[in-house]
């Protein structure tokens, strides 16, 4: 017991790792929000007037919206005057045109971060568009997916470059009017990433974004579009790490994924925001609309995420299953530890006939952690054949915490079969015991049955986030013993 | 109804029952806070799926007239020929009013049957008169209650034979009654209860009930309650239990009737080792829409509960199913069971189930589990082969599927009524081959 106190006591005194502020000259738009600060935006970012009106549509609708009560989580009401929706690195005004021009500071903070930015991308195969607050700064081997056809770059690029394409997949999936943070990041969305796979295209890399939320006072709109057209694939990885500050921070993202005709989009998240103190102060707001459609028959979208940080999480990703034979999958683990609250799962919609999805999800609490799964599954007439697989888990670590399973399954399609598991316990003394009795420490013993917990959620990561995901959580969860 | 409808009946009234001022200002409270948020709509979470405007826009009688003798002695006949035994004890109520003649009051030792408007107001139990947060419908029957049942038993106190109650609805359309059922068990008591819903010629109204039920440590409770209603009633319930110290309750809910049905289960399980089950079948179709909606807290550490419901709906049937499980702070070594079982019969059914955990104890076994399907067509093919027609091998099936909740009625008797009712309202009952 004494050991056990022990390693609760270490566990929440854990520091976050990556808390640190980097020191960059930010070029700020004044806190505050109405018209003339998004015709700023629009454009700072020189952006043609279709996007301009687009904000301003959204911003419109915004304003007579109210934020959503129904979430599992408690926080003190955003000022949203309060927050500054732009801010942009000094060095912007002449852009890097290689990573040999990008400000030192900066790549020293994906230093800290253990992600060498050029290194790291070349070593593991991976094209980065690392985000940097609000505006990309360095991409890389972008000649290596020209020469596929596959388009990778920043939002603001593409607006520029592919305005076609944007214009007509833009909100498609995540109408602005979708709900109250979609309406404001389409308001106000400073950057994101912006994918496009051309028909028959199997994209020769995994891509892979890092976001990172520094200057103070910034909300963080990040909006990403990915299209992968007939007969292509594609694999997306997005990595999150902020530094440590005391304020909340607002994090409103949006990403859309459209697959046409038997496309395949895998989209994974390691997110580790930082999660405020032990004393539950601080921490990002992740208030995140995540869904894809699968519009073309024999499609496929794949959504596996790590939920480890951010002080509140508030997040869907969902799948639209519009295409025959169709397939949606979500695979989540999401901890809460300390005064973490999250409030996550998924939305499967079937539309087409014999559409197909899975939904694995695996919470863990800790502490005064607050752990919700909410998730629905909704079959349309029009599904035939439809089939639904849903399995949720909760483990408790401590009885402070909390774990909340809130499915909503509606079937209107009766050839449609909908299974729904759920269970929730925390680590049986049995199991603890037999690895103790072979030799194993508590912590090991814990660690072991917590990834054992996790596995099938893992083993669908990419091969060097399962990694990484693997020791996130043995650190997150050290000793966390209930 | 509008509200100045309402207020107008409910003005007349209170002026009609011969009570105490206390009694007065309670039931003008409750009307307040039912008039102040109205009927809930489907934008209440509580309310999501199922939508009351049939109700509230029925033109109602809350103050239905008693019966007549004529009405009266047509029951008499009705239930002698469904073969209600007279001996048993019971309490009959035609369209929520009660009725003495065709009742028996008398029971085994230490219980006590009565009608609660016979009862003097000092000899009510004090949870009689509790508020219902969060029960819109329950708060209208706090107000418009007139009549209802009272069941107590003293310590120790046991039932040798189910006690019975009948609701009946005369065939007058357009009323609408709001019984109370308050059941006290002392320590130790064991009661079996049996509530008949049922149509004497099939009409249109509205029956709005509140079942109060408090158990004392040790105190075992079987309740089961048959809706065999007309597929036009409209019927809403609120069952609330209290369990203390190792207290049990068991229930069976079957609901095959109503036009729209909607039941909310309120258990609470206070005690260290309170036990609660709940088991339900219904069956949905022709219009028909039947939701259950349970709240299980689990407030003492080593309590146990399980909830077993499933649904078989057919065509333009809806089936609605929420269950929520509440697991409190500090209330260790919970084993909490949860399952929704559905079968859609035909195109245009549909099922909304939602059953929700929420934790707050670490030391727990919570588990829940939903399904939702149509007929197997290896099982199908199976009994086909077997040379079964093709409707035969279909209700054979279903009878098989709803049979799993009728195993788990304890009484022999009640479980042949309620099979044969089952079989009977099943799309090609007559024939079905499941009776047994």
């Amino acid at each position: 017991m004494a050991t056990e106190q022990k390693e609760i006591t270490d566990l929440v005194k854990r520091k976050y790792e990556h808390g640190f502020v980097t020191d960059i000259e930010q070029e700020f738009v004044p806190p505050g929000l109405d018209e003339d600060v998004i015709r700023l935006i629009s454009q700072k970012k020189g952006e043609p007037e279709f996007m301009t009106e687009w904000r301003l549509k959204a911003y419109r609708h915004w304003l007579t919206m109210k934020e959503p009560d129904w979430a599992h989580v408690r926080f003190n009401p955003i000022d949203y005057q309060a927050i500054s929706y732009y801010a942009a690195p000094k060095s912007q005004e002449d852009a890097p045109k290689s990573l040999d021009e990008v400000d030192p500071k900066l790549l020293e903070t994906y230093d800290k971060l253990g992600i060498p930015l050029h290194e790291r991308a070349r070593l593991a195969g991976v094209a980065v568009d690392a985000v940097f607050d609000s505006v990309s700064v360095a991409t890389t081997f972008k000649e290596k997916l020209a020469e596929a056809g596959v388009i990778f770059c920043s939002f603001s690029d593409a607006v520029k470059s592919h305005p076609e394409l944007v214009r007509k997949y833009l909100g498609s999936v995540v109408p602005h009017r979708d709900n109250f943070y979609a309406a404001l990041n389409s308001a106000v969305f400073s950057d994101g990433s912006f994918v496009y796979v051309p028909k028959g295209v199997r994209c020769p890399m995994e891509l892979s974004t890092y976001f990172r939320i520094n200057a103070a006072n910034t909300g963080q709109f990040e909006r990403t579009l990915i299209v992968a057209d007939e007969g292509s694939h594609v694999s997306y990885l997005e990595g999150c790490t902020a530094p440590m500050r005391d304020e909340n921070q607002l994090h409103a993202a949006v990403v859309e994924l459209v697959a046409l005709e038997g496309a395949e989009i895998k989209y994974s998240t390691v997110q580790n925001w930082y999660p405020g103190d032990e004393q539950g102060v601080g921490g990002i707001y992740n208030f995140v609309t995540k869904r894809g459609e699968c519009r073309g028959a024999n499609s496929k979208i794949s959504w596996t995420q790590v939920e480890t940080g951010s002080a509140i999480t508030w997040k869907y990703p969902s799948c639209v299953l519009r295409g025959e034979n169709s397939v949606g999958e979500f695979y989540s683990v999401a901890v809460a530890n300390n005064y973490q609250q999250a409030d996550t799962g998924t939305k499967m919609v079937h539309i087409g006939a014999n559409t197909r999805s899975t939904i694995i999800s695996k919470g863990i609490s800790a502490g005064h952690g607050q752990n919700a799964y909410r998730g629905l599954v909704r079959v349309l007439p029009t599904a035939r054949g439809a089939r639904n697989y849903t399995q949720c888990d909760s483990l408790l670590l401590g009885d402070k915490c909390g774990a909340h399973t809130f499915p909503y399954i509606e079937s209107r399609q009766r050839s449609a079969r909908v299974e729904h598991e759920a269970t929730t316990s925390k680590i049986s003394e049995d199991q603890l015991f037999y690895c103790r009795q072979r030799g194993l420490s508590e912590e090991d013993a814990v660690n072991m049955i917590v990834n054992g917990f996790c596995r099938e959620v893992f083993k669908e990561l990419p091969m060097e986030f399962a990694v990484e995901a693997q020791n996130l959580m043995n650190v997150t969860l050290e000793g966390a013993v209930g | 109804m509008n509200t100045e409808a309402l207020s107008r009946q409910f003005a007349a009234e209170l002026d009609r029952l011969p009570r105490s001022a206390e009694a007065a200002a309670r039931r003008a409270a409750a009307f307040e806070a039912f008039s102040a948020a109205g009927f809930p709509t489907r934008r209440d979470e509580q309310w999501r799926y199922t939508d009351l405007k049939p109700i509230s826009t029925a033109e109602l009688d809350f103050a239905p007239p008693p019966p007549s003798t004529e009405l009266v002695s047509r029951v008499a006949e009705s239930l002698d020929q469904a073969g209600f035994d007279e001996a048993t004890s019971r309490l009959v109520f035609i369209d929520g009013c009660y009725c003495d003649t065709l009742s028996r009051t008398t029971a085994a030792a230490g219980i006590s049957l009565a009608s609660l408007a016979s009862c003097s107001e000092a000899d009510l139990p004090v949870h009689a008169h509790a508020p219902f947060d969060g029960h819109p419908l329950a708060t209208l029957n706090a107000a418009f209650a007139r009549d209802g049942a009272l069941i107590a038993a003293e310590d120790g106190a046991r039932t040798t034979a189910p006690i019975e109650l009948v609701f009946v609805a005369g065939g007058r359309s357009g009323l609408a009654a709001h019984p109370r059922i308050v059941i006290d068990l002392g320590q130790g008591a064991e009661v079996t209860l049996i509530q008949h819903l049922l149509d004497l010629e099939p009409g249109r109204g509205w029956f709005n009930a509140v079942t109060e039920i408090v158990q004392a440590p040790g105190s075992h409770l079987t309740l089961y309650r048959l809706q065999d209603h007309g597929t036009r009633q409209f019927h809403t319930a609120l069952m609330r239990a209290e369990l203390a110290e190792d207290a049990k309750l068991n229930c069976g809910y079957f609901d095959l009737g109503g036009r729209l049905v909607r039941n909310d289960f309120d258990v609470r399980l206070a005690g260290p080792g309170a036990e609660a089950d709940l088991n339900g079948l219904f069956l949905a179709s022709s219009g028909q829409h039947t939701d259950n909606h349970i709240r299980m807290d689990h407030i003492a550490p080593r309590t146990r509960s399980a909830e077993s419901f499933r649904g078989i709906i057919g065509d333009r049937g809806h089936g609605v199913f929420n269950g929520k499980v509440v697991v409190h702070r500090d209330a260790q070594h919970i084993d909490a069971r949860q399952s929704s079982d559905n079968l859609l019969l035909a195109d245009n059914a549909e099922i909304d189930t939602k059953p929700e955990l929420e934790i707050y104890a670490d030391d727990v076994k919570c588990s829940h589990g939903a399904t939702i399907g149509e007929l197997d067509d290896d099982q199908l093919f199976y009994l086909r082969a077997r040379g079964l027609a093709d409707e035969e091998a279909r209700n054979l099936l279903t009878f098989a599927f709803a049979n799993t909740v009728l195993e788990r009625v304890a009484l022999p008797e009640l479980r042949e009524l309620v099979a044969a009712r089952v079989a009977a309202r099943l799309p090609n009952g007559a024939t079905a081959g499941g009776t047994r």
